[in-house]
């Protein structure tokens, strides 16, 4: 093996397209609303972005994986995204296998346009239902209802394509769990072959946030949280999607390929204000994590890139200790699960003892192969799982 | 100094009656202070605490030079009184260095409980009592009523008592004279071998502990050696003086002087409070009556919030001590809590004292397990010990008798509250003896209590029946035999060494019972099921359980924002860090102070 081959690395790329047609309730994602002339100035600077990681980094990388996350990328002209995911391909390495995905919100998707992105090479689309339920999504505050949502879903199919993800949301108050089931069933019906599924959560600084603390809206307790999460993963698997992620559920070999390398340790970059990178070398076992995020502001980042001066807000290069902790949270969360020997050396003692306690009130799984697997029932817990196993592996160290 | 023209005397006054006010003006009108030294306030009070809290817990000294309307200039010397109960061996001392005092009363407010019991211990020490009444000023002055109750209550004529307004220095001067005419000079043999009572000793970092003192016999001067008849040590004098704010250096101290003796020495504990000091040349036969070596009432333990702070806790209690001999500690150890340290303080006050001072000196936060008195125990075979942690005291068996300290109470509130009063003293298992009426809108009831009844929130609980208005007082009584059990913790069956507590065996149900389901409140939802239990030895008298956790998980994954995510649960890891864990059940800090909120 030479040097040369050993440096060079699958990576992901991640571009975030910040504009939206109006804030969702609860949302936390860095996006403003759109404007035509912020539009062109983003675009244009995307494309001097791309050009001047691709400089540096693009040598050693084979890109696996490309994402067009946002915000709402299907805001924007699909020219435009044309554009930038071609500048992507003749700046970086790419393969035909390359899975290009694009976030498209329901009330933005149109058979042209979606025609021409497909023929770009996009194959994999990813939309934001949320629900099939007109009143969870007027409490969501989104901007498209029930009927476009089931539209965008055909209109993607129509026009060729195969791999279709969508986003789901549950424990949304006043939504039933049958709700929650039949927006399941309605997806399966549709033959959609990922979902991401996610419980509305109460971020601070939303609009959901505030009504939360003001006592304007309550959530639903941690025992009906749990509740919805169980059946939901019952009637998945029962409709023959694998749950392989505490929030994601696929038909086998739909898996998101993007998302599988952010959580396993792959190198990814991120383009855009608000994107993540992180640059993983792996020397004689001793793993190398470096991580560097964009700034969170339009105007800044625009003003950066004009002026050549980097947008990276901070860049960190993980210790030890950091990268077992990412690495429990990360793996954890996957159905795959996490080797004991990853977390601890020492396989008996405390740690062991602990582990068969959470097995034995049916938190996690111990398999003969010696990887510690959540089970459903913990998958609700995983934070606090996380929490108490994380005390328990840095301290004996 | 001529000790004819010498008069030492005290200020006997409630908090915010007006004493430092009072002080203040003296030093003006002597001349004491100059410039802008005039304009802090509250000169005796010179540690941040005290003028935050109001009270003064340290006794201090100052020398006035004051030119009469006789025409003589006599020296007088103001000595301070700690303002609080938990002080009061060290008034008694600070009132014996001294001929005559000061009744200081609030027209508008009248006598308190405080007031009182140091009015009778200068009473008992035979000193000359000056009554005044301070802010007159006020529009809420009842001068008349307020000038009739001191009358009935120290027997003197309506005019010798004076009426002032510290503020505006409205018959200040009067009282100067007053002090002068009737004072009497202090007693005492020049010639006699030297005898000094130490009424108060600070620590200097450069120049060791210094005792302050009043001479009684004989001199002292720099060169001569000390010796101190508690603990027969000598020291060489370095420097005598005496204190106007701070210390000024003279050539010699006199029977009937006050000030300070410097000789360098070490520790705190060795200039204890009444003990008296001699010169080792020429040695007095017998010590000043008086001296006692005071011992802690209320103990409890003090454990860094972080187990891993506790060198930081000790050197900052071990500084501590330098300042305050009645500080006692040992280090100790809890399964709960960690290492620490059992601590003895004279009473409650000066355990808040501490514990603040502490958290201060030490900069971050300490866990103060719930305070308790001291137990005797004995045995059939008529061994007996001493217990000041509740977890020693033994199971209940037959053959056992178990005592606790008592007190007696002066409780003083005008009589509407009466009735309020005397249920609350009842609920504390206090034992009622009388009610005398001070005037017709205050009344005194006195009571026995156990120490440990009132140690917790009495006061607070009594000011609150009374509107503010009731005052409390307690002397150390003795031991009495109580019918007392020890109530434990259990967490998942484990007990809980720093939660568990002593309480009579009539309360035991009830408080067992609250406390449960004060730390159901208190203990966060887990993985698992958390039964807590109380228990006196097998007896389960109450059971609560903390459900386990059904949800605790972040739904959406933030991209490739990893390190979001990775800084929250470093966040949460440095939260629990904070709590101390028993068995596997992790336990927030203010559990371990649960115990104090109860309602008891
Ligand atoms: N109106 C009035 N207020 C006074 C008088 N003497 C003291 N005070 C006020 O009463 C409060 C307490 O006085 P202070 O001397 O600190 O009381 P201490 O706690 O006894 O030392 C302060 O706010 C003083 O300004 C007075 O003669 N008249
Ligand atoms: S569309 Fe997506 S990114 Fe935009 S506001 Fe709604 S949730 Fe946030």
């Amino acid at each position: 093996m030479n040097s040369k081959s050993q440096s060079f690395k699958s990576a992901g790329i991640y571009i975030h397209i910040p504009f939206c047609v109006s804030k969702c309730h609860y949302c936390d994602f860095y996006s403003v609303p759109k404007a035509e002339n912020l539009i062109a100035e983003f675009i244009d600077c995307i494309h001097s972005e791309i050009e001047s990681a691709s400089l540096r980094f693009a040598k050693e990388c084979e890109v696996n994986t490309i994402y067009f996350g946002g915000g709402t990328p299907s805001i924007l002209p699909a020219e435009s995204l044309v554009e930038i995911l071609n500048s992507v391909k003749s700046d970086f390495f790419i393969s035909d296998s390359t899975e290009i995905t694009l976030e498209a919100n329901p009330e933005s998707v149109t058979t042209d346009e979606l025609k021409l992105l497909r023929q770009a090479g996009f194959n994999r689309i990813s939309i934001g239902v949320q629900s099939f339920e007109n009143k969870d999504l007027l409490f969501l505050r989104r901007v498209h209802d029930s009927d476009q949502a089931l539209n965008a879903v055909k209109v993607a199919q129509n026009t060729g394509f195969a791999n279709i993800s969508i986003d789901l949301m549950f424990a949304i108050p006043e939504q039933s769990i049958d709700t929650a089931i039949s927006n399941i069933e309605k997806a399966a019906t549709l033959e959609v072959k990922h979902i991401s599924l996610y419980g509305l959560t109460s971020e601070p600084g939303t609009p959901l946030g505030k009504s939360v603390e003001d006592g304007l809206v309550t959530l639903p307790d941690g025992d009906r949280y749990a509740d919805f999460y169980l059946n939901i993963c019952d009637k998945l698997r029962s409709l023959g999607y694998q749950k392989y992620e505490i929030s994601n559920f696929a038909k086998p070999g739909y898996e998101c390929g993007h998302n599988l390398n952010y959580w396993n340790y792959g190198t990814y970059f991120g383009f855009g204000p608000s994107g993540h990178s992180a640059i993983i070398d792996c020397n004689q076992n001793r793993l190398r994590v470096e991580r560097f995020w964009n700034i969170r502001d339009l105007q800044t980042y625009i003003k950066c890139i004009r002026s050549e001066e980097s947008t990276v807000e901070t860049k960190e290069i993980l210790n030890d200790k950091q990268i077992r902790l990412e690495k429990l949270q990360l793996q954890l969360r996957q159905q795959c699960g996490i080797a004991i020997t990853e977390i601890m050396m020492d396989k008996t003692g405390s740690f062991r003892e602990y582990l068969e306690i959470l097995a034995g009130i049916g938190h996690v799984i111990i398999t003969p192969d010696e990887r510690i697997i959540l089970t459903d029932e913990g998958a609700v817990v995983a934070d606090e799982l996380i929490l108490n196993l994380s005390n328990l592996i840095i301290t004996q160290s | 100094m001529n000790k004819d023209l010498i008069r030492n005397f005290s200020i006997i006054a409630h908090i915010d009656h007006g004493k430092s006010t009072l002080a203040d003006r003296f030093l003006e009108l002597t001349h004491s202070i100059t410039g802008k030294m005039k304009y802090c306030k509250q000169m005796l009070d010179d540690m941040d605490l005290e003028q935050e809290r109001g009270i003064t817990i340290k006794a201090h000294a100052v020398r006035m030079e004051y030119q009469a309307a006789d025409g003589h200039n006599y020296l007088l010397n103001l000595i301070d009184t700690p303002g609080h109960v938990d002080f009061s061996y060290e008034v008694s001392r600070s009132l014996v260095a001294c001929e005559g005092a000061l009744l200081v009363v609030d027209a508008s407010q009248g006598i308190e409980a405080q007031t009182l019991s140091n009015l009778y211990l200068a009473l008992e020490h035979d000193l000359t009592i000056i009554p005044v009444i301070n802010k007159i000023d006020l529009p809420a002055a009842n001068v008349p009523a307020v000038t009739q109750s001191i009358c009935d209550l120290i027997g003197v004529d309506e005019s010798e008592v004076i009426p002032i307004s510290a503020k505006m220095g409205t018959n200040v001067e009067k009282v100067l004279e007053r002090i002068v005419e009737i004072v009497p000079p202090p007693k005492g043999d020049k010639t006699a071998p030297f005898r000094a009572m130490i009424f108060d000793s600070v620590f200097d970092t450069y120049r060791g502990a210094v005792p302050y003192v009043r001479v009684v016999d004989g001199e002292i001067k720099k060169g001569d050696w000390i010796e101190f008849f508690s603990n027969d040590k000598t020291y060489e004098v370095d420097e005598v003086g005496y204190l106007r704010l701070k210390k000024v250096p003279c050539e010699k101290l006199t029977a009937g002087e006050v000030g300070y003796i410097i000789a360098n020495v070490r520790n705190v504990a060795d200039t204890k409070v009444g003990d008296t000091i001699t010169v080792a040349s020429n040695p007095a036969d017998t010590p000043l009556p008086g001296f006692k070596d005071i011992k802690p009432m209320v103990f409890s333990g003090i454990y860094p919030a972080d187990s891993d702070d506790y060198v930081q806790l000790r050197d900052a209690i071990d500084k501590l001590k330098l300042n305050d001999a009645s500080l006692i500690y040992t280090p100790e150890t809890s399964a709960a809590l960690g290492f620490g340290f059992r601590c003895g303080f004279l009473g409650l006050l000066h355990m808040e004292i501490v514990q603040e001072r502490l958290s201060r000196e030490y900069e971050s936060s300490i866990i103060n397990t719930v305070p308790n008195v001291e137990y005797r125990i004995t045995y059939d075979n008529d061994e007996t010990k001493t217990i000041d942690n509740p977890i020693n005291m033994p199971p209940p068996a037959r053959g056992i008798t178990i005592e606790e300290p008592f007190v007696r109470a002066n409780v003083i509130s005008p009589p509407d509250y009466i009735g309020n009063i005397m249920k609350i003293s009842m609920e504390r298992r206090g034992v009622y003896h009388t009610t005398e009426y001070l005037s017709t809108d205050r009344v005194v009831l006195h009571y026995d209590f156990p120490l440990s009844e009132i140690i917790f929130d009495y006061y607070d609980k009594l000011k609150s029946l009374t509107r503010g208005y009731a005052s409390l007082d307690y002397d150390y009584l003795g031991y009495r035999e109580s019918d007392l059990v020890r109530l434990d913790i259990l967490i998942n069956g484990d007990p809980v060494d720093a939660l568990c507590s002593i309480v009579h065996r009539d309360k035991a149900q009830r408080h067992g019972k609250m406390l449960c389901s004060k730390l159901r409140e208190l203990i966060p939802r887990q993985l698992f099921e958390v039964v807590i239990q109380s228990a006196i030895g097998n007896k389960v008298i109450s059971r609560e359980v903390v459900k386990p956790i059904r949800k605790n998980v972040t739904a959406k994954c933030y991209g490739g924002d990893i390190t979001r995510k990775r800084k929250l649960l470093e966040r949460q890891r440095e939260g629990k860090r904070r709590m101390k864990t028993v068995g596997r059940v992790d336990i927030p800090q203010e559990a371990f102070l649960a115990v104090l909120k109860i309602d008891r």
